[in-house]
Order: structure tokens, then C-alpha cells, then sequence
């Protein structure tokens, strides 16, 4: 498959709309802030990129013959970044959907170039990219007679990486694609993710059984040896034995991935993409109309919705029940935690509740710092509705409480099967909570109104919040759980037990005085940017 | 006692320098049928959402059902219904749980909210899909539902933005059938369409915008006998085509692409 002119051209002006999408979004930010942080982000990201870059350069030129395991273990990390640093940036890198390209005339050889191409331009590839380049340079500069083997080699490593990568995105897409492959997708992560924690609290004991030297190095010298990594520094260390094998495995499997992504591409390029539109069958629905105790019907609908839009989403409650999960082994594997971290019976006990409590918080508060993301086009409909915008803040605070007390009573479950919990560690676990909790809803309130982001509903891997919104919240999680360290050593200082929860109950005194600040300025700021917030979430 | 149920003295509306609405004088009676019509970017769609209480007007006031749209922005919204331009729809939600949804927040109980979801269900007929998602519904699907989210709790005025576009023949005689029962009842409709016959054929009143100002209104009827075009024999009566191509400033002289 030759690559024409016609075709760099194409490639120029995918280069071209990516870093236009790129810059456009950096100025879409609804403040300065937004901009800031993420300048902040990128600078920061860039640094590491150069760091990294370094370090891979050094290598190359130092230690490729003095430490040839440095290279094999670079090139490890090398494709583990290409391959699972695309997924987690995802959310955040621009929309720019290349099938998008097929509306255009152009050929399918051009259509699949764009698609390696796109893929070859994510920040993620473009850093491993320059890594390996560094690392290349490094050995061709210290070790000359290696140059062509370096350059056909690292090429080599680097399109099969790309394809890899290609095709990966491919089987996710396509995993993903209607709501009911969504659904299977995501029972089967839960599934494999438990078999995954129980065989590794299994498996851990006849690990740690074994003698590392004699029996598990040569597993993994083995394991490195026929994966491409190996393969690949094996071909430049000793080319008279390795180079062809490397060279027919690594071929062989450019073209193998190359066949799969054209399997994929060749039927979006003939317009058969798949849509989201399958209709739910069989499902068990509650009846619309819940009726709430004590607030009328307006909050009573609008806390109904947002708990079939958190169903909805299985992102979000599938991060709540990995969490349960893991404190579900935690819990009843006294061992693993014994090995893992070196946790006696004692020291579990003291440290397993506050920390499930204060995982689990971490992930929900993210609902807050953004709580109109799931309403869309949907916020003008509050806008049209015959209620304030403090009922409407008030509906989905009070959603976000039902949520943490909901998660914090599961949680109290779980660890009560396997730990005693004293009432005092029972009562200082619920108020910290409502002192967090409290916290988090009032700066999520400010955050919601000035950084609000539309998300896509069902997107296999999207951020719930702006990268702002996300920023401030961690740093108000952080000053909140200051003050619970604040609270807890105190008690422990002046010997004092109730004093933990004495100065808790004090914290959530203050923190509910600002919840309702909060509320009133929140709810200010809402109406008066009401068309602004609705132009960025619509 | 006044008939007027909407009311804009001096509105005005400004996005940076562009002025949008530019001190619209508009009244409206109860009962009529009102076309809101002008070219594109003649401030429609912003003379809308400020009616409707989702923009704030730079200057000018408006008055909803004898209140003041600033003042009193709830009572409004609770007796006018919409359809506004993007759809405003909570497309995870099934049709009937929207609806339902809608009529709870404009204070309905919910055995009324379900009644009244279940009978525009049967109405707009979507009773068989009630019970998929609003984000699985085709356009006119969702057009219809959006239409029965804006009747749900039986307003005085309806505001309806484009609400034909992309309904098919059938579903559009029944809404037009549904919209006209609504005004001979004693209802108000205000509505902005692109299609011209559909507003000759519904509407009682005309009212025409351009550059952000009213450059005319009344009965279509009047319309059709006051504004003639050059080299129209007097008393032809016009179509609603021709009176706008006046109104706003005729037809303009057919331009060529040299390399089309």
C-alpha cells in the first residue's frame, strides 16, 4: 500500500484539523481558569515528554550495552504507555471523530492511511514516538554500526504499536457501540475484575512461595523473549541470530493487525457503522412519579431523574461497585491485605473503614463538580420549567446525599463481616462523611456554574467534569481532609477519644453555614449565566 | 380588562456590539394564532428565548399573561408551554417517563402527570414506543414528544419554535388539528416557522422581523389587502410569500457563480 502525494496531503490536513480541534480547545474554557489549568496540564505533560525523552537518550547512549535489561524494560513501558495512555486520555483529548472523514470523497487507501494516521497523531503515540526516537538516537550515536538495524527494528516496533493500537480502539468502539454491548461489556469487566482480585489474593501465597531467582526470572526472561519488546532489543543485540525471527514475527505481525484494522475499516468506509439507537427489551423499569417525603413534586421529579441518569451511566455506578469489590476482599482476605501491605489484624482494623469511606467519597464527589453534566440540551428544559434554579441545585445535592449515605451504609456492611467496627469508629466514620460530603456540594455548586461541560451520555471513557472543575475539587478534598486528619489526631493527642468527633460535629456546623452561602451564590451565578451555561451544555 | 397577553415595550437585546432585538414593539391578544416570521438572523429565535424567560433582555421589559416576565418568572413558566429550537430534551429518559417527568415539574400531581402522559401518548401516537428512550426516537418522534412536554400541564400560551420541521404529513395534521382546538379554546400560539404555508394555513395574525425590528403586524387577512407589490393590480389579494418578499425587502437580484 504506497502512500502518495495526494495522500500526504490528506495526512497534512488530518495533522492540521487535529491540532486546530487541539487549540480551538483550549480556548472553548468557560474562564480563564480553564485555560490556565490546562496550559498547566500540557506544560506539565510536555516536561515529563522531554524528562522521559532523556532518560530513554541516556540509556541508549550509556547503558545499551552495559544494561541491555534497561532496554528491554523500556521498550516494556514503552508499549504499555502507547497502548493504555490513548484509553485514559480519551476523555480529554478533542472531538474529532476521523470516520467522520468517510463523507468525503476519498478512496478507502486513503481512508485507512488517515486512520493509522490519526492514530499515529494521539499525544499519547506521539510521545512513545519520541521516546523511542531518543532512545534510537542514543544507540546510533554511541553505537554507528547498529543504525540500520535500530531504524528497521524501531520502525517495525512502532507500526505494529500503531496497528495494535488501531485495532484496540477498533474492538472497544465496536464493544461499545449499542447500549446492550455497553451492558455486556461492563458485566463482563465486573466479573473478570473479581476473578482478577480473587485469583490474585489466591495466587499471592504460592508467589510468595517461590524462589524469585530460580523460577520466576525464567518465566519472565521467556514471556520477554517472543513478545515484540524482546524481539525487538533482541534483533539489535545479536542480529545474526535474531534479526530474521524478529524481523518475520514482527512483520508478520504489522500485516496480521494490518488485515484486522482493514477487516474494521473497510466495512465504516462502506457506511455500515453501527448506532446506538437498539431498543431496550425486557427491561425492568420503575414506574415513573416517585413521590419524596417532604419536598414537593418538582425536587421529587428531578431527584428521580438524576437516579435514572446514574443508572443510565454505567461508568459511574460500575467505579462505585469496583470499590465495594475491593473492600469486599479486603474485607474477607485478611491474608491479601496481610501480604499486600503488611496489615496485622489490628492495623486493618484501624485503617480499612476510613479508607474505603474515603476512596469511595473521592469518586463520588467527581458527580458534583459538574452536576448538570448529564442534563445537555435537557438544562433549557429547567430553564422553561416553573422552578428556581435553588430547587434545582437542591434536587441534585440531595440526590448526591442519598448517594454517599446510600454508599456509606453498603460500605459499613461490608466491613462489619469481616471487622468488628467500635461505635466510636462507626460515629466518626458518618461524620466524616457529612463534613466531607457537606464540603464537597458547596464548592461542586460553584464549580457546576463555572465550569460546566457537557458529556456525552454512554462515550466509553469520558472525564465527569472540566479539567478546572476537576482541579479545585481535588484541592477543596485535599483542605477537607486536612481538617478530618486535624480532628482525628487531635483526639489522639489529648488523649481524648471524643474529641474526634467533637470537632467533626464543629466542622459540619461550618460547613453547612457555607453549604447554605454557597447555595445562595450558586444559585445567583446560575441565573444570571443561565443562556451561557445553556450554550455550553447544549 | 386587557385582551393583550404578551406585551414587549422598547426590547432590546445586545450581544457585544451586534444588537439582535432592537426596541421590539410587539402585543399580542389573547386567542390569537401568531406567525413570528423574518429571514435568518433577523433576531427571532432571541426575541423568542427572552418571551420564554431563558435570555434577559439589555433593555425593555415584557409582560407574560398581565406579568412582569422579570419579576415574576416563575408564575409565567408555569402558564406558558414550549418547544423550543434545540428540542430541550432528557433523552435518557423513555418518553413516558419524560412526560412525566415535565408534568411533575410544573407542579402536577402524579396521578394527573400520569394520566395526562398516557392520553398524549395515545394522542401523538407513541404509546408503543412509550417505553424506550427519547434518544432512540427519530426526529419527528421527538419533535411530537417534545410538543406534548409543552401541553402537559395546559398552558395559556404556547411558544413553538420550527415545531413542523422534520414531522411527517400525517403527525403534522394532527398537531395542526391539536394547535387550532388550542386557540378556539381561548388559547395563544406563538410560532416561528420557515414554512410559509404552513403559517397561511394556521395562522390568524402575522408579524414580521427583520434586523431586530417589527416592520409589521397584524390580522393576515389585513396583511393581505394593505401591502401590495409593484405592478400588483389593487385588492389582488397576496400570498403570505409575496407579503414577506415586501416586507423584507423584496427579492433580491438573482446573483450567478461564475464556476457554478
Amino acid at each position: 500500500m504506497a502512500v502518495s502525494v495526494d495522500d500526504l496531503d490528506h495526512f497534512r490536513l488530518l495533522a492540521e484539523v487535529r491540532w486546530q480541534a487541539f487549540r480551538n480547545s483550549l480556548g472553548m474554557g468557560f474562564k480563564r481558569v480553564e485555560v490556565l489549568v490546562r496550559a498547566l496540564t500540557w506544560t506539565i505533560g510536555l516536561g515529563v515528554v522531554a524528562l522521559v525523552a532523556l532518560v530513554f537518550f541516556l540509556d541508549g547512549y550509556f547503558l545499551f550495552l552495559k544494561r541491555p535489561y534497561i532496554t528491554h524494560l523500556l521498550l516494556w513501558v514503552l508499549a504499555f504507555v502507547w497502548q493504555v495512555l490513548p484509553l485514559v486520555l480519551e476523555g480529554s483529548s478533542p472531538a474529532l471523530d476521523f470516520r467522520e472523514f468517510v463523507r468525503y470523497p476519498v478512496r478507502f487507501r486513503l481512508f485507512y492511511v488517515m486512520s493509522v494516521g490519526y492514530g499515529l497523531l494521539d499525544p499519547a503515540a506521539l510521545a512513545c514516538v519520541t521516546w523511542l526516537g531518543a532512545l534510537a538516537l542514543g544507540i546510533m550515536v554511541a553505537h554507528p554500526s547498529t543504525i540500520p538495524w535500530v531504524l528497521l527494528f524501531f520502525s517495525l516496533f512502532a507500526l505494529l504499536n500503531l496497528l495494535f493500537n488501531r485495532v484496540l480502539f477498533g474492538w472497544i468502539r465496536a464493544a461499545t457501540a449499542t447500549r446492550r454491548r455497553r451492558e455486556i461489556l461492563v458485566a463482563s469487566s465486573m466479573i473478570l475484575l473479581f476473578i482478577v482480585q480473587v485469583a490474585f489474593w489466591v495466587l499471592m501465597p504460592q508467589v510468595e512461595k517461590l524462589d524469585r531467582k530460580a523460577q520466576l526470572l525464567p518465566v519472565i526472561e521467556s514471556v520477554n523473549r517472543y513478545s515484540p519488546m524482546g524481539m525487538t532489543a533482541n534483533a539489535l543485540y545479536s542480529p545474526r541470530e535474531s534479526a530474521l525471527p524478529a524481523l518475520v514475527a514482527l512483520g508478520g505481525g504489522c500485516l496480521f493487525f494490518g488485515f484486522l484494522l482493514y477487516r474494521q475499516l473497510r466495512p465504516i468506509y462502506l457506511g455500515e457503522t453501527e448506532s446506538d439507537s437498539e431498543a431496550r427489551s425486557g427491561a425492568v423499569q420503575a414506574e415513573p412519579g416517585w413521590k419524596l417525603p417532604g419536598v414537593g413534586p418538582e425536587v421529587s421529579a428531578l431527584f428521580e431523574r438524576e437516579v435514572r441518569y446514574f443508572f443510565r451511566e454505567n461508568r459511574l455506578w460500575v467505579n462505585q461497585l469496583s470499590i465495594w469489590m475491593f473492600i469486599f476482599v479486603g474485607t474477607l482476605a485478611p491474608r491479601f491485605l496481610q501480604q499486600a501491605f503488611g496489615w496485622n489484624a489490628e492495623r486493618r482494623a484501624e485503617m480499612l473503614y476510613p479508607i474505603a469511606v474515603s476512596y469511595s467519597l473521592v469518586v463520588l464527589a467527581t458527580l458534583t463538580y459538574n452536576c448538570f453534566w448529564s442534563d445537555g440540551g435537557g438544562f433549557y428544559r429547567l430553564l422553561l420549567s416553573p422552578v428556581s434554579m435553588r430547587r434545582v441545585l437542591l434536587a441534585k445535592n440531595l440526590f448526591f446525599g442519598v448517594a454517599v449515605m446510600a454508599n456509606l451504609v453498603v460500605i459499613t456492611t461490608i466491613v462489619s463481616l469481616g471487622i468488628s467496627l467500635p461505635p466510636l469508629r462507626l460515629t466518626n466514620g458518618v461524620l466524616t462523611t457529612l463534613f466531607i460530603a457537606l464540603g464537597v456540594v458547596s464548592a461542586g455548586n460553584l464549580l457546576s456554574g463555572w465550569f460546566p461541560k457537557r458529556i456525552k451520555s454512554g462515550s466509553f471513557n469520558t472525564k465527569n467534569a472540566s479539567e478546572a472543575a476537576t482541579f479545585i475539587g481535588l484541592m477543596v478534598l485535599a483542605v477537607l481532609s486536612a481538617g478530618c486528619f486535624v480532628a482525628s489526631w487531635a483526639g489522639k493527642r489529648w488523649e481524648q477519644p471524643l474529641a474526634t468527633p467533637a470537632l467533626l460535629g464543629l466542622g459540619i456546623l461550618l460547613a453547612g453555614a457555607l453549604y447554605l452561602l454557597t447555595l445562595r451564590y450558586a444559585t445567583r451565578y446560575l441565573e444570571t449565566h443561565q443562556d451561557k451555561m445553556a450554550a455550553e451544555l447544549a | 380588562m386587557s385582551d393583550a397577553v404578551v406585551v414587549t415595550r422598547g426590547l432590546r437585546r445586545e450581544f457585544g456590539k451586534l444588537v439582535a432585538v432592537d426596541g421590539l414593539e410587539l402585543l399580542v391578544e389573547r386567542g390569537q394564532f401568531l406567525g413570528f416570521l423574518g429571514p435568518n438572523g433577523a433576531g427571532k429565535s432571541t426575541t423568542i428565548k427572552m418571551l420564554t424567560g431563558l435570555l434577559r433582555p439589555t433593555s425593555g421589559s415584557i409582560e407574560i399573561l398581565g406579568l412582569d416576565l422579570q419579576k415574576d418568572g416563575v408564575e409565567v413558566k408555569r402558564r406558558i408551554g414550549v418547544v423550543p429550537e434545540g428540542l430541550a430534551l432528557f433523552d435518557r429518559l423513555t418518553g413516558n417517563q419524560l412526560l412525566n417527568f415535565v408534568g411533575r415539574m410544573y407542579g402536577l400531581d402524579r396521578d394527573t402527570a400520569a394520566s395526562r402522559s398516557a392520553e398524549l401518548l395515545q394522542f401523538m401516537d407513541l404509546q408503543d414506543s412509550a417505553d424506550k428512550l427519547v434518544a432512540d426516537y427519530s426526529h419527528g418522534m421527538k419533535k411530537k414528544i417534545v410538543l406534548a412536554a409543552a401541553v402537559i400541564h395546559r398552558p395559556e400560551i404556547l411558544f413553538l419554535d420550527e415545531p413542523f420541521e422534520g414531522v411527517d404529513a400525517i403527525a403534522a395534521g394532527t398537531l395542526k388539528a391539536m394547535l387550532q382546538r388550542f386557540t378556539a379554546r381561548g388559547g395563544t400560539i406563538f410560532l416561528t416557522s420557515h414554512v410559509l404555508e404552513v403559517v397561511e394555513r394556521l395562522c390568524s395574525h402575522i408579524a414580521i422581523i427583520q434586523h431586530g425590528k417589527l416592520v409589521t403586524c397584524g390580522p393576515i387577512d389585513d396583511l393581505r389587502r394593505g401591502v401590495r407589490l409593484e405592478g400588483q393590480p389593487t385588492g389582488h389579494a397576496l400570498t403570505l410569500e409575496q407579503i414577506f418578499l415586501q416586507v423584507v425587502g423584496g427579492v433580491r437580484e438573482t446573483q450567478e457563480l461564475s464556476w457554478l
